[in-house]
């Protein structure tokens, strides 16, 4: 696969990865992208990513208690978008040779903290994606946007509470 | 393969303007001279653009590397002191990009835009270093240099707007180190419990030579 399509897959899949913690935009899970990375250079990537995305079990957000209503549901999306990420991750990476797979999960990894360091700003994430000179942006910019909005009603929501 | 006047011209006016969105230079007292902070990350961001022999790769793998890397947040640098450098920086190769150009040529380019830029700043940091804490000294020496170089390239126009940026940037922190030891040695020597203690010494027995470094003035021993 060619080095254009390898980073389409892996901001594709970074926007994905995305959510709106608070007032930030952030990773569901740096840990669990950099455990995909990891695993690029091995050639049993595909059994040790599903072992992983099926014994994720995302923490209760500020310690709160995850029996409350609200609370299981973030973490039911967290778990979800867990088994979304992954799920893509291991077939993209089965179309790659091991040195592709490589770059594709150093990548993501980049990509997902580049959104990170830009708060997520699809403007900003514009841009970057012009750049580098990424096809059909649109997918990609349409999922920041809706993390974005997330995020603006998040920053709503805790002005009216203070 | 060659780069057109035009496009070298370019380069070195955008190469300014980055320059002055990089953290302003500092007295380095171990070193005594001026220096950038984060000076490395600056410096090492060409060799992405080594990193593949593909043209087009490598320029998509500079991008993500600047964007990446440098508002890694660090001792003395904030990400968001950084940020205006990456996103100018992403602009201009976005420009550059925009072009119906040879991915070649757009790699070549970048290298000389990101190399004039870390020369423009060694240049500034080593006039501020020589100025010896002269500040009309250093605007002079600043804009003699900005004046023979944008001369050569037939852009004497830019002068003024160069000018403009590089020259706040530059002075920002120009003699704040003298400043601040100034203010150290307008502090007392003794305070007041110390001049009390002082005072109720026998005062006869404290020459200046056995004053901790001032012996070296030669004061009796």
């Amino acid at each position: 696969m060619d080095a254009q399509a390898i980073n389409r897959h892996a901001w594709r899949i970074a926007s994905q990865a995305m959510v709106a913690k608070g007032n930030r935009v952030e990773a569901y899970s740096t840990g669990q992208i950099r455990f995909f990375f990891e695993q690029a250079r091995s050639s049993g990537f595909e059994t040790s990513i599903s072992n992983k995305i099926e014994g994720y079990r995302p923490q209760p957000p500020d310690g709160r208690s995850g029996n409350i209503g609200q609370v299981s549901e973030e973490m039911k999306k967290l778990t979800d978008i867990n088994s979304s990420v992954g799920s893509q991750v291991i077939s993209v990476m089965k179309m790659l040779e091991p040195e592709e797979r490589i770059r594709f999960a150093q990548y993501l990894l980049w990509n997902v903290k580049i959104i990170e360091q830009m708060s997520g700003d699809p403007e900003r994430i514009r841009t970057i994606l012009r750049a580098e000179k990424i096809d059909e942006p649109d997918e990609i910019l349409n999922q920041l946007k809706k993390i974005s909005e997330l995020n603006s009603q998040n920053q709503k929501k805790g002005q009216r509470r203070r | 393969m060659q780069i057109e006047t035009d496009e070298l011209k370019k380069l070195v006016i955008w190469s300014y303007e980055l320059t002055a969105l990089m953290p302003s230079p500092e007295f380095d007292r171990t070193g005594k001279k001026y220096k950038i902070e984060s000076r490395n990350k600056f410096k090492s961001l060409p060799e992405s653009l080594r990193h593949f022999d593909d043209a087009a790769a490598s320029i998509t793998h500079f991008v993500k590397n600047a964007a990446y890397f440098l508002p890694r947040a660090e001792a003395k640098v904030k990400p968001e002191q950084i940020m205006p450098f990456v996103e100018r920086l992403i602009e201009r190769v976005m420009n550059l990009n925009d072009e119906t150009k040879e991915p070649e040529i757009v790699r070549e380019e970048l290298k000389l835009l990101i190399g004039y830029a870390n020369w423009n700043a060694d240049a500034v940091c080593a006039i501020l270093t020589a100025a010896d804490e002269n500040s009309i000294k250093a605007k002079e020496m600043i804009k003699k240099m900005l004046e023979a170089e944008l001369t050569v390239i037939h852009a004497s126009t830019e002068l003024g707007e160069i000018v403009s940026k590089i020259e706040p940037w530059a002075l920002k922190n120009f003699g704040s180190h003298n400043l601040n030891e100034k203010s150290q040695s307008n502090k007392p020597i003794f305070s007041q419990k110390d001049s009390n203690q002082f005072k109720s010494h026998n005062t006869s027995s404290f020459g200046k030579s056995n004053v901790k470094g001032l012996s070296k003035f030669g004061g009796k021993h």
